[in-house]
């Protein structure tokens, strides 16, 4: 609700914005969605727009400054919405289950509704494609194109780690899988390491992506 | 990610330039600036240090970690050290890239300071370099600690390093389910 | 007449080589050739030597070797390649003489030949390769070849071919004959040996006598003589205690064989007569005004008087008479033996009186001296006294310190009639302290400290721009800098002609000026005037009448000032119109200017004496500031006084003034030598406001100001100087802003910063004047600082000190929120008290409103600050645009989102308060109060943290828009039930609930009553309340509150009526 809510600066959205940015870019799989930011930050920037139209004197310095900011987060935006748009291209049924799970789970949502809504178009007409081209040729027992899943074991990423006293990360071994090396999470510490070992401590938001 | 966005978000990082005009503050979306007063050196984002040099709006007060001087003690620690050193600045190189294309009538011995910022470059990319051949070649350890590198520099190393270990994680875990 | 040279001429490459050249004289006497390493023979004819006639360049071999020997022939040491195999020869050749060229080649050597001589059947050479080689002319192939320990230097042979003497670099002298390779004497230690040779090494030239009878060898601190067949080192040498450190290098002996010259690395040419042994000059040989070591010499033939030289630099000059002595008015008491006596230019004691006592004394002070045995070997020398051995006579009377050594020598000479002798401290005549000279505040003076000159340096630098003032070869240059290019771009002046070496700007207008060279000229000033109504003439100029010299030139929004070195003040108007002449009583030291006012800095009284950190006893003035108030308009009318003198102070005894100024606002300020800032305030009152010491990282650094601001914010710029007391042009200096700081006790405690805001605060008061602008923030931030330092005093339990600060309250607001907090903390005691006082202090107030005199001398207005360029942006409709407030929307907000969004824009807005535009917003949003408290709507009024004093984090830095947002999203959207319902909860602040309870329920209750009370008074709460709008609601419901219970009941009851 509203009170536990402070009430949040344009400047810390834009911060965050570029952050989600910035994880998305180097995540390998889909981060959750920060849509509210992007809706949040079209407002802002249509405003200004507005604003801008009403001022007389257009070659004042402020208003360029002012479209040179715009065109930025527009570019920042637009990158962001294009990275998870690719992403979900890539796998769209998968990622619905997964986002499905992840609500059973309540956890935040992988996927906004924008997004939700144009996986499952995106997902039913590659499925149709493909059923048109392909899969009705083929005899029943066959007709099915398997769902890749993702395997996020092999990835690795670069973290820096923010906050203070974030427990040690339990890194797999290579030689023995069963045992584990832990890992001391000081704050600026940077580590590559398997995606899966820091997941829960980037839900948290305890470390970031490099 | 690619240098290209290394260089978007090393624009968002704070320079002081000294205006040649006037100005009440501004309010942009991202933050507040200004005032702007003739003469006096004022905080502003490099994107908007690069726009106002651009216009002949303003004068460029070189940071300090970009004097020769401290760039050649930054060398002289980073030739110590073998592990990284860390740099004034998340965005090094990019700022530096920046101010010696964009702002290089207000950089004295331009020339000097980009063989320097090169020197350290190479310092850095050497170690870089050995200490992650090094990792490649042992199967131990999956993780690196690697304090003070740069985005940039991990920018720059990523594809090859990510593909290189993905492999050799499935090889690892071919290896592992054959055995038991 | 004193010895001469002539022109330098440069020969060879011209000086740009340092290497030996060597010098013969040809047989005919009337040319002499030199040599160096460029493989060239230039000849020059003596008597045509200095009307600059051009010598004739022969071009011989390749290379040669800096030495050559002309007797009939013209024989050299020269390197050449053969053309075919390319390979390099070195020979001894003889060289015809026109055309001059290589004719026989004589000898061929492994390396350098160092040296050659020539006698009428003989040849001699020596070579780098440690070698000598010897043979008759006829048959040179048929040579003895001698071995050495060192390269061999230097070689000759004796006038009557018996001979053979050599020199070599093991510092020794070696003997041979002619013919034969038995040593026949051998001597050491003649100087320092060393490995390689070159032109800073001696030569060690050697020479007979031209009888033969005595062989002279340059060696270290003199010229030795050798006895033929004997062979013994004389003991007395050539030499004077002078040159006892010289190295001696070349020597040349004339022909008539009288005269032995000499020349020595350090380039001093002596010349000894050879009878006497008395050194006859002595002269110094400078190339291009440094001394040059001597390379060869050679006398002229037909005249003993003239000697050939050659240095090292490949310069050649002749020495004409060079015999001479300078011309000394010989006392009377002198003999002419005595005027023989060397007459170099370091003869500070050289005059040693004849008296018998001193001929005595140089012969027989027996064994201390080491001249006594020169007086014993040579009759002649009784007479010619060495200055050395009177030195060290004298030395011996006494053992004190050198100087007072010399001094003592220099006074027993003058009067040497056996007076006593002084002794004690140095004797200085007393000169009595000079005023300091004037410099202009801004500018950086034309000496440095140390007194050599600026070439590029600042006319000055203040908060408008800069004036440069650049010299190069080219020319020298004014350049006019505004650090606003919208005033004006850069601007460049010429000025080799003109030659301002002083100027000022301001927005409005620049001026130079400059000093007349010359005592009928006199100064000019230029002014360009930028904001001229009159686009074609932008600058005019003016001369000062002659004699009226300008010290410096300021200039303000509406006069141009000249001081004069007379002390007058010349006023120009802006166009060019003479206004006043003013004259000032008093030492120029420093001026500044703003709007109609020039203040001029003058010491005070004459010169104070005190003792510094050294214990030296320094001179130091007192300084006083007078203050003009110059009218261009309406100067008739004015009758009341319109100068001011306040004494200036400087700190500590001691300290000088360095800068002066004025604020943005007009009011006077000035920085001392210790880097303490002081303004003066309206009531005549010097403030310290800012510390330019403490700032400093290092002795060497210096603050330099550049301004001082009063709006809108308090703060003072300065360059940083590293290392240097003002900005040199090359340091490329940046300003630092800081805040005005007063020098409070303690600076780390909570209680002194508050102190220090409060005085702060109270200096900000008096600046603003009783009616400026800002007077009713000022008072607002005075009691918050008051109300804290109160509590902080309770909480330390001081009771007395709390009471007593209620006194320092500027408003009776203040003190009843103070009464307010000790009723709150039941401190009954301390309430009565307070109250007490509260209302004494109420009566004091009116009585002293009454009576407040106007001051005497009108403040600069407050009108005259720079119009701001927010605005110049306001009249061009330029809004101020800013992104407006966010809040996140959640998937599913139990609210309307949109709703929610606008509501809430509509209440940001408020926060660009100077924009005309956001006006009606706010009174919508007012109105809507108005409404809300009308209908009774169940919202409790919570106090804004602003208006809550008593909040435990005393948390008043909330701008005031924020805090209108909290209320106006409190009181807000009526439609929005829900969140008006969450905002019941308690707020984060902590609210005295006696306060909120009351309202509470009294709103409850007396909602309508409250209504009533308010449309009744509006006008007059209205014309009570001066302040913000938004501040107004709070103020109104205050005011209701203040009332009694029984006005409260009274209002309710006219409710209800109704």
């Amino acid at each position: 609700m509203d009170d536990n809510e402070d009430d949040i600066t344009p400047a810390q959205v834009v911060a965050d914005m570029r952050t989600a940015w910035h994880s998305e870019s180097v995540s390998p799989c889909l981060l959750q969605s920060r849509l509210e930011l992007v809706h949040c930050l079209v407002d802002q920037i249509e405003e200004m727009d507005k604003n801008l139209m009403t001022v007389q004197d257009r070659t004042h310095i402020k208003v360029s400054l002012h479209r040179l900011e715009l065109q930025r987060l527009n570019y920042m935006i637009n990158s962001y919405m294009r990275l998870r748009l690719k992403k979900i291209e890539e796998n769209p049924i998968f990622l619905l289950e997964k986002h499905k799970e992840g609500i059973e789970k309540n956890k935040p949502p992988l996927m906004s509704e924008e997004e939700l809504k144009f996986a499952h178009r995106f997902a039913t007409a590659q499925t149709s494609v493909f059923s048109s081209t392909i899969t009705q040729h083929l005899p029943a027992s066959l007709a099915r194109v398997p769902v890749p899943s993702e395997d996020l074991s092999v990835e690795r990423v670069f973290i820096s780690v923010e906050s203070d006293d974030v427990e040690d990360v339990a890194v797999p071994e290579g030689d023995d899988p069963n045992s584990e090396l832990l890992l001391p999470m000081q704050r600026e510490n940077i580590y590559f390491l398997p995606l899966l070992s820091i997941l829960p401590a980037l839900e948290k938001n305890q470390v970031r992506l490099l | 990610m690619d240098s290209e966005i290394c260089d978007f978000l090393a624009g968002d990082e704070l320079i002081e330039v000294i205006p040649n005009f006037t100005s009440g503050s501004i309010q942009l979306i991202g933050g507040d600036m200004g005032p702007f007063e003739a003469g006096l050196p004022v905080e502003v984002p490099l994107w908007i240090g690069i726009n106002l040099r651009k216009r002949m709006k303003c004068v460029l007060k070189v940071p300090n970690w970009l004097l020769i001087d401290c760039l050649k003690d930054l060398i002289t620690l980073e030739n110590e050290s073998n592990s990284l050193l860390q740099l004034p600045s998340l965005h090094f190189f990019e700022i530096a890239h920046i101010v010696v294309r964009d702002f290089k009538e207000d950089l004295q011995d331009g020339d000097q300071v980009k063989t320097l910022i090169q020197d350290l470059w190479d310092k850095r990319e050497a170690k870089i370099r050995s200490s992650t051949l090094k990792f490649l070649k042992q199967s131990t350890y999956k993780s690196a600690q690697m304090d003070n590198i740069q985005q940039i520099e991990i920018t720059q190393m990523r594809g090859p390093l990510i593909a290189a270990t993905r492999n050799t994680e499935r090889l690892l875990q071919n290896k592992h389910s054959t055995q038991n | 007449m004193a010895p001469r040279f002539s022109e330098l001429r440069e020969a060879h490459s011209g000086g740009e080589n340092v290497t030996h050249v060597d010098l013969a004289i040809a047989p005919d006497g009337k040319e002499f050739a030199t040599c160096s390493k460029d493989g060239s023979v230039w000849v020059w004819k003596i008597d045509s030597f200095n009307d600059l006639e051009p010598p004739a360049i022969h071009e011989v071999a390749d290379g040669t070797h800096s030495t050559l020997c002309w007797r009939e022939h013209l024989y050299m040491g020269v390197t050449t390649t053969d053309l075919v195999t390319n390979i390099e020869k070195r020979s001894l050749s003889r060289l015809s003489a026109d055309p001059m060229m290589i004719d026989k080649t004589l000898m061929l050597f492994a390396m350098e030949i160092n040296s050659i001589d020539v006698s009428k059947e003989y040849i001699v050479a020596v070579c780098s390769d440690c070698t000598l080689k010897k043979a008759p002319l006829a048959d040179t192939t048929n040579y003895e070849k001698i071995e050495f320990d060192g390269q061999p230097l230097s070689v000759a042979i004796d006038p009557l071919e018996k001979f053979v003497a050599v020199t070599c670099t093991d510092g020794t002298l070696s003997v041979y004959p002619v013919v034969g390779i038995d040593r026949l004497a051998h001597f050491e230690r003649l100087f320092r040996s060393f490995g390689d040779i070159g032109p800073r090494h001696t030569r060690a030239q050697v020479r007979w006598s031209s009888d033969g009878s005595f062989l002279y060898v340059a060696t270290q601190g003199s010229v030795r003589v050798v006895k033929v067949d004997e062979w013994e080192l004389l003991n007395a040498r050539l030499s004077s205690d002078e040159l006892k450190e010289e190295i001696f290098s070349s020597l040349a002996l004339s022909t008539s064989g009288k005269y032995l010259a000499a020349g020595t690395l350090n380039g001093k040419i002596c010349i000894w007569e050879t009878a006497t042994k008395k050194l006859i000059t002595m002269t110094e040989h400078r190339h291009k005004g440094s001394l040059m070591a001597i390379s060869s010499l050679a006398f002229d033939p037909a005249n003993d008087s003239n000697l050939c030289m050659a240095d090292i630099k490949e310069g050649v000059s002749i020495l004409y008479q060079a015999l001479d002595k300078k011309e000394v008015p010989a006392p009377t008491n002198f003999s002419r033996v005595q005027a023989d006596l060397s007459d170099d230019e370091d003869n500070v004691i050289t005059r040693p009186r004849r008296s018998k006592f001193l001929a005595d004394e140089a012969m027989g002070s027996g064994g201390n001296s080491p001249s006594a045995n020169f007086g014993n070997e040579d009759e002649n020398t009784r007479m010619s006294v060495d200055l050395g051995a009177i030195k060290r006579q004298f030395g011996q009377f006494d053992n004190l310190e050198d100087d007072i050594d010399s001094r003592e020598m220099t006074m027993g000479r003058s009067n040497y009639n056996q007076q006593p002798v002084y002794s004690g401290p140095p004797v200085v005549t007393f000169k009595p302290p000079i005023l300091p000279k004037y410099f202009p505040s801004g500018g950086v003076p034309e000496r440095t400290t140390d007194g050599h000159k600026h070439k590029n340096r600042y006319l000055k630098w203040n908060r408008f721009g800069v004036i440069r003032y650049l010299k190069n070869d080219d020319g020298c240059l004014i350049e006019i800098e505004y650090h606003d290019v919208s005033i004006s771009s850069e601007i460049s002046i010429p000025n080799d002609e003109t030659k301002y070496t002083m100027g000022d700007l301001c927005a409005k207008a620049i001026v130079l000026a400059n000093r007349p060279k010359k005592e009928d000229q006199s100064s000019e000033l230029l002014v360009i005037n930028l904001l001229t109504w009159d686009r074609e003439k932008t600058r005019w100029n003016v001369k000062l009448p002659v004699g009226e010299i300008a010290v410096d030139v300021l200039v303000t929004d509406t006069l141009i000032a000249a001081l004069t070195e007379k002390g007058n003040i010349r006023v120009f108007s802006l166009e060019g119109t003479q206004r006043q002449i003013i004259s000032h009583a008093g030492v120029l030291s420093t001026s500044a200017a703003f709007g109609d006012t020039v203040a001029i800095v003058s010491p005070f009284g004459g010169p104070q004496w005190m003792e510094d950190e050294s214990d030296e006893v320094v001179p130091f003035y007192a300084y006083q500031v007078t203050i003009y108030d110059i009218k261009q308009r309406n100067s008739h009318l004015s009758d009341v006084p319109l100068s001011k003198t306040v004494p200036l102070p400087v700190g500590k005894p001691g300290g000088k003034v360095f800068w002066m100024g004025f604020t943005n606002r007009g009011n006077l300020v000035s920085m001392d030598s210790s880097g303490c800032v002081r303004l003066l305030s309206p009531s005549d009152l010097w403030i310290p406001i800012f510390d330019g010491a403490a700032r400093l990282m290092s002795i060497s650094d210096s603050i330099w100001p550049i301004s001082i601001i009063e709006t809108p914010k308090c703060e003072i710029r300065y360059a940083y100087c590293r290392g240097s007391k003002v900005p040199l042009m090359e340091m490329r200096l940046v300003p630092t802003t800081d805040k005005w700081e007063l020098p409070v006790c303690d600076k780390g405690s909570d209680k002194t910063k508050l102190e220090g805001e409060l005085l702060l605060n109270e200096l900000k008061m008096t600046l603003n004047g009783i009616v400026g602008e800002d007077s009713q923030t000022l008072i607002n931030e005075h009691s918050k600082a008051l109300i804290q330092l109160f509590t902080l005093a309770l909480k330390m339990e001081r009771e007395g000190r709390a009471v007593e600060l209620t006194q320092f309250s500027v408003s009776s607001k203040a003190v009843q929120a103070l009464i307010k907090y000790a009723a709150k903390q039941n401190r009954g005691f301390l309430v009565d008290k307070l109250t007490t006082l509260g209302n004494e202090l109420q009566e004091k107030n009116e009585e002293d409103e009454g009576r407040r005199r106007p001051s005497t001398i009108s403040r600069p207005a407050p009108v005259l600050v720079e119009t701001r360029q927010r605005d110049a942006d306001e009249i061009r409709g330029f809004p101020e645009i800013g992104p407006k407030k966010v809040v996140l929307k959640k998937r599913e907000s139990a609210f309307s989102g949109e709703a929610t969004l606008m509501a809430l824009n509509r209440s940001r807005q408020p926060q660009h308060q100077e924009d005309g535009e956001n006006e009606k917003h706010l009174d919508e949003v007012t109105q809507h109060t108005d409404t809300t408290l009308n209908t009774q709507a169940p919202v409790p009024y919570t106090d804004t943290p602003k208006a809550n004093p008593f909040s435990k984090n005393g948390d008043f830095t909330q701008p005031p828009s924020s805090a209108n947002s909290s209320l106006f999203e409190q009181l807000d959207s009526p439609w929005d039930r829900k969140r008006a319902r969450d905002k019941e909860t308690p707020s984060s602040t902590p609210q005295p609930k006696q306060a909120r309870l009351a309202f509470g329920s009294s709103n409850k209750e007396n909602a309508g009553a409250y209504g009533k009370w308010y449309s009744a008074n509006e006008v007059r709460l209205r014309k009570d309340f001066r302040g913000e709008e938004i501040d107004f609601e709070k103020f109104c419901a205050q005011s209701f509150r203040m009332l009694t219970p029984a006005q409260k009941k009274e209002w309710k009851a006219r409710v209800e009526q109704e």
